[in-house]
């Protein structure tokens, strides 16, 4: 019983290395924004674009980046928001930017959430 | 209103069969056949009111008929994981179809509470929320504290359970490793179904003959149990941040639901009361909280109070006839589970979930249902309460609402 509780905390902590290994190793698909359909709800995507519109509404920021032919809503929530504005990221119409974060459907539209600092990437 | 009524009746009659079938399929979720009907409804040529009941119809049968492999199988669905401990018990003493009987009067008790509370209680709780939310990671703290101070010796063993399940829930959780919508699945059906899975492999576990001798605790049990769902299913079908499994656990340390009997009737109770709130919330607040409500909500727009009357209607007609499904399907189940093999269908469910998990999340959800089962295990043989595991959630729970999730995430750099 005691090696199999050995076994069993040994795999439990491999395994749990091994998640972490991935978790921060995974790369989301860079792609267009018009090949984003409903099919990626759920999944992490990214896209470069530039903001055709920004405006906040109770600390959450909401952006529509467009890629030149295509246009997809990217919202902020405020704990992100906070920390952009924290660390002096300013994210106004015209900026180009890459943003990686999670397809979610919401009243029939998709949106991208990205969830921390690094999935935002400002370009010059 | 004869052809809405036509139409509600013909959508149940659909919409029991498919929630019987995505009961009894592990992984197949509620969501999943929503998803895929949702975008053909237009061609449909019914009403809205017909796609809105079916959609509840689904959701209400699922909800009594999946405690039926949780409880003979040991293939939960997330919703339902934590019934494999006392379900796997019961069935043990021949007791399975009692499981059963447990989570329809759970559900049932709880379906009937949901309809008085949620038109004189649910502006309170809303309230009431509002004002304890900036202590919630104090609450929460404490009953994990006192869960784990129950196991006395063993508390170091308990709270290695616990983190080690914490940090797996957040690096799972929050990394997107997974989607999002299945995430859950290799986690939970891993630390609480194939755990116990191949502990009874193990043990050469032979279940004993189901016998069918009523319910084995008292009225005031039931009644107080029902309660206690009705009222958690409300938290989690109204309010964001806490889900029907936290929501069972607590529930299980704050009101000693300790007991496999009193703990299934809540746990259901849980289960049924979240479907009613949480359409209700889109009625309520406007604000869906469920894959179900977010697709009526698409269908539907904003829905009215004769609308949600018309929904709850749909809810009472589908759950008696849900609840006379799920006694038949547990009572053939039931007698054929002495004729087989226990350790070779034991394989076959095993192999079953991991396929399942690696068509819905891939070799990652593989690798992380691997991990899950292993902290299962270690539970079992370490002797500490597998609930212990819920930390998976719990602990991820407790650093949200104590607004720490950004800082421990950009620590570990995911």
């Amino acid at each position: 019983m005691e090696k199999i509780a050995a076994l069993a905390l040994f795999s439990s902590l491999l395994g749990l290395a091994l998640v972490y290994f991935a978790a921060t190793n995974l790369e989301p698909s860079a792609m267009g924004i018009g090949q984003i359909t409903s099919d990626y709800d759920g999944k992490v995507v990214e896209v470069s674009g530039f903001v055709t519109s920004a405006y906040s509404s109770q600390n959450t920021l909401f952006l529509e980046v467009s890629d030149g032919k295509d246009k997809i809503s990217v919202v902020i929530f405020s704990s992100l928001s906070n920390q952009l504005e924290q660390a002096g990221i300013v994210i106004s119409k015209d900026s180009r930017i890459i943003v990686r974060g999670v397809v979610q459907e919401y009243r029939n539209r998709l949106e991208i959430i990205p969830k921390k600092i690094s999935d935002i990437t400002m370009l010059v | 209103m004869k052809m809405i009524l036509e139409e509600a009746i013909i959508a149940m009659l659909v919409g029991i069969p498919l929630g019987i079938l995505t009961g009894l399929v592990p992984g197949l979720h509620v969501n999943t056949l929503v998803a895929i009907i949702l975008p053909f409804y237009p061609l449909l040529p019914f009403s809205n009111y017909f796609v809105i009941a079916l959609f509840a119809s689904l959701l209400v049968t699922h909800i009594f008929v999946s405690f039926i492999p949780s409880v003979f199988l040991g293939a939960p669905d997330p919703e339902t994981s934590l019934s494999v401990l006392p379900g796997h018990k019961l069935l043990l003493s021949g007791r399975g179809r009692e499981a059963i009987k447990l989570t329809v009067v759970g559900a049932l008790g709880a379906l009937v509470t949901s309809f008085v509370l949620i038109f004189f209680l649910s502006g309170f709780f809303v309230a009431a929320y509002g004002s304890s939310r900036g202590y919630m990671q104090y609450i929460l703290s404490v009953v994990v504290a006192y869960m784990l101070l129950r196991e006395r010796k063993k508390l170091l063993h308990a709270v290695l359970v616990f983190l080690l399940s914490g940090a797996l829930g957040f690096i799972v959780l929050e990394s997107n490793m997974l989607p999002e919508q299945h995430a859950l699945f290799p986690v939970l059906s891993g630390l609480f179904g194939i755990s116990t899975l191949l502990l009874s492999i193990n043990r050469k576990e032979k279940i004993p003959e189901q016998i069918s001798n009523g319910i084995g605790i008292s009225k005031s049990d039931i009644a107080k149990s029902v309660a206690i769902g009705s009222l958690a299913g409300m938290v989690v079908g109204l309010l964001p941040g806490i889900g029907a499994t936290q929501a069972t656990i607590i529930s299980q340390q704050i009101f000693s639901l300790f007991g496999a009997e009193k703990f299934l009737v809540a746990m259901a109770g849980i289960n049924a009361a979240d479907s009613v709130f949480s359409l209700g919330s889109l009625y309520l607040v406007g604000n869906p909280r469920s894959g179900v409500s977010v697709a009526v909500e698409k269908v539907f727009g904003k829905i009215g109070f004769y609308d949600f009357l018309f929904l709850l209607g749909i809810i009472a007609s589908v759950a008696g006839a849900s609840a006379i499904a799920t006694l038949q399907i547990a009572g053939r189940v039931s007698r054929i589970m002495k004729k087989i093999d226990y350790p070779v269908v034991s394989k076959i469910v095993i192999a079953f979930v991991v396929f399942s998990v690696y068509s819905f999340t891939g070799l990652a959800g593989v690798l992380v249902l691997a991990t899950s089962a292993s902290i299962g295990i270690l539970a079992s043989y370490m002797g500490v309460n597998r609930s212990h595991c819920m930390g998976v959630l719990l602990l991820p729970t407790i650093l949200f609402f104590a607004g720490l999730t950004p800082l421990f995430a950009q620590f570990l750099g995911i």
